[in-house]
């Protein structure tokens, strides 16, 4: 069996002398793959991915576990390995307003990129890649836009040139941090068809993070459901989204507002996410889940396998647990 | 004194301009009517840029009419003296997108829903305290929370606290503008049924401002969609949502569908290009 493309096990970050934000986190994908990292804010579906590519905050360390990339372990601090994945691995961030720098052109940003990690490529040449590449994110008249200002640009077409930068050096992993959160509605299903697109074409693996799970659905394989720092469910999506085997899933997909049929009353999940990872001894959604026993509050639940490449961490799903009187 | 019949909120043929923008600026928000009844939710469902926030500032007087009226309650804000306005002012409320930005850091959660009560000179201190907590009932807060600041709520509980603090000087129009957007997934649910029921004991009007479809659907008896400043379709709930006729609301619905959970996925990668690729905002 070859290795996965990324394989995160059992990692745990933290601040020292704090709570750690993700503990335990294990999620992996294969080349070509999409999956789906789905959760609230506090989750740690954001740090998890800046984890991967080595760019954590100040203060927070990876503090257990193993990253690894093609079966070798990383080491998240090494300056050296982290600009080979600055070449194998891309990302794409939220906003194009804020990570396109405003007084570069366009086409000089994406010369930027192909020239850091291809230094001995002469001018003309990288110009021409810009231009390829605008094309491949479907900017019309690439050549005259090449020199363009981000403002000149909408929203919309700012997150295709975060694309095109990122899709510059061929990565084999695109790591896309809520991509289309800021953009309009219309916007968002071109940006992530586009994606989608570049991304089969050319077999790179895909790190969706997003809060919506309708988001997720449209474009993924498999979906890795997150809550207070944990992993509660993972699996393929349809199968997750259509029988969901973790109460927090479940709750989650029933709490959406329908697009399709009208309903009085949305059922909604009581409580909020939980801001502070405190207790390690008890499962993180017990204090909002609605089939909670005495064993969530006492036993942090270990994923379970619930079918082919499905897991969930849940007490109701251990087949030991008995449910108590 | 209002019209007796007037309903809550009126736009005729209502244009705006960014203020500052010069007489010759294309206006944001071009020849727009809609009217919000008692009783009812008006939807409003656009997207970023189509003028929907400058047309709730333009209910509050907050943005001048460059043609056509706002009619609050029958009356325009420009016919109304300082006292007038005042009146009206507290039976038209808003409700905004952000509850991080919209309360006062440095005010108690009980200062903070008392003091439109104060500004409007209604009732003494115990009635206000009273009031407070008849109030923390309503959006499903433990009256102790009267005591608390903004930094020790979520963010669920403060846009709770920010409803209260609308619903308190007791308006019959209520402005939501993306009231549940900045919420959690798991939260957002909460939020909007609250809404719903709350429109529904209240008797409100409600002016509900979105860019999500499902959740238009959800609250709203009447819908209207609108693009570019132009409102390009409008007209009860079942009607624009089961036969959209303008292209624009298809659009919006194809994007919404996509993405609605247990709906085929397929439709992703069927979008056409850009249409706002000449755009250079």
């Amino acid at each position: 069996m070859t290795a996965p493309l990324l394989a995160v096990e059992r990692m745990t970050i933290g601040r020292p002398g704090a709570p750690p934000v993700v503990a335990d986190m294990s999620f992996r994908i294969g080349a070509g793959e999409r999956l789906a990292l789905v959760g609230e804010s506090g989750s740690g579906k954001t740090m998890s991915a800046l984890a991967v590519i080595g760019l954590l905050p100040a203060g927070f360390r990876v503090t257990g576990g193993a990253i690894r990339f093609d079966g070798v372990a990383v080491d998240t601090a090494a300056p050296a390995m982290r600009a080979r994945r600055g070449k194998d691995v891309a990302i794409v961030f939220q906003d194009p307003m804020t990570s396109l720098n405003p007084v570069m052109r366009i086409g000089a940003q994406i010369v930027e990129a192909i020239e850091a990690h291809d230094p001995g490529i002469d001018r003309a040449a990288a110009r021409r890649r810009a231009i390829e590449l605008l094309d491949a994110v479907r900017i019309a008249k690439a050549a005259e836009r090449v020199d363009a200002y981000p403002h000149e640009f909408s929203g919309g077409m700012r997150q295709r040139v975060t694309i095109a930068i990122a899709l510059a050096n061929r990565p084999r992993l695109l790591i896309a941090d809520e991509p289309t959160t800021a953009l309009d509605v219309t916007t968002q299903t071109q940006i992530l068809a586009l994606m989608d697109e570049l991304c089969r074409a050319h077999g790179t693996g895909l790190l969706l993070i997003t809060h919506d799970l309708g988001l997720a659905q449209s474009c993924c394989d498999r979906i890795c459901v997150l809550y207070g720092g944990r992993v509660m469910e993972t699996g393929p999506i349809a199968r997750v989204l259509a029988r969901p085997d973790h109460p927090y899933t479940a709750a989650l997909l029933r709490s959406v507002p329908p697009g399709d049929r009208d309903v009085e009353w949305l059922e909604p999940i009581a409580g909020e996410p939980p801001r502070i990872q405190a207790d390690g001894r008890r499962c993180r959604f017990a204090g909002r889940c609605a089939h909670r026993f005495e064993r969530c509050l006492s036993h942090d639940p270990v994923p379970v396998a619930t079918g082919p490449d499905a897991m969930a961490a849940c007490h109701l799903l251990q087949p030991s647990a008995g449910r108590g009187p | 004194m209002s019209p007796p019949d007037a309903p809550p909120l009126e736009l005729s043929q209502l244009s705006l301009r960014y203020p500052g923008s010069g007489r010759d600026a294309t206006p944001v928000v071009r020849a727009v009517s809609l009217r919000c009844d008692a009783g009812r939710t008006l939807g409003l469902v656009g997207e970023s840029g189509s003028g929907k926030t400058t047309l709730a500032r333009a209910i509050f007087g907050m943005v001048p009419a460059a043609s056509g009226t706002v009619r609050v309650f029958g009356r325009e804000w420009t016919d109304l003296d300082a006292a007038a306005r005042k009146r009206m002012r507290r039976r038209v409320q808003m409700v905004f997108q952000d509850p991080y930005a919209s309360l006062n850091p440095m005010m108690t959660i009980g200062e903070a829903i008392a003091e439109p009560l104060v500004v409007h000179g209604l009732g003494d201190r115990a009635a206000r305290a009273a009031r407070v907590g008849e109030l923390l009932g309503l959006v499903g807060l433990p009256a102790d929370y009267a005591s608390r600041y903004p930094a020790q709520l979520s963010g669920g509980q403060r846009q709770r606290v920010a409803i209260a603090r609308a619903l308190s000087p007791g308006p019959e129009l209520l402005v939501c503008d993306e009231p549940v957007s900045a919420l959690d997934v798991s939260v957002q649910a909460q939020i909007l049924n609250l809404l719903k029921s709350l429109q529904q004991r209240l008797g409100l009007a409600m002016l509900f401002i979105s860019h999500d479809l499902a959740v238009i659907r959800f609250i709203a008896h009447a819908i209207a969609v609108i693009q570019e400043g132009r409102i390009v379709e409008q007209g009860p709930r079942a009607q624009v949502l089961d036969a959209p006729r303008h292209p624009y609301t298809r659009a919006l619905f194809a994007a919404g569908l996509t993405r609605s959970i247990g709906a085929a996925a397929a439709g992703a990668a069927r979008i056409p290009d850009d249409p706002g690729l000449g755009r250079t905002t």
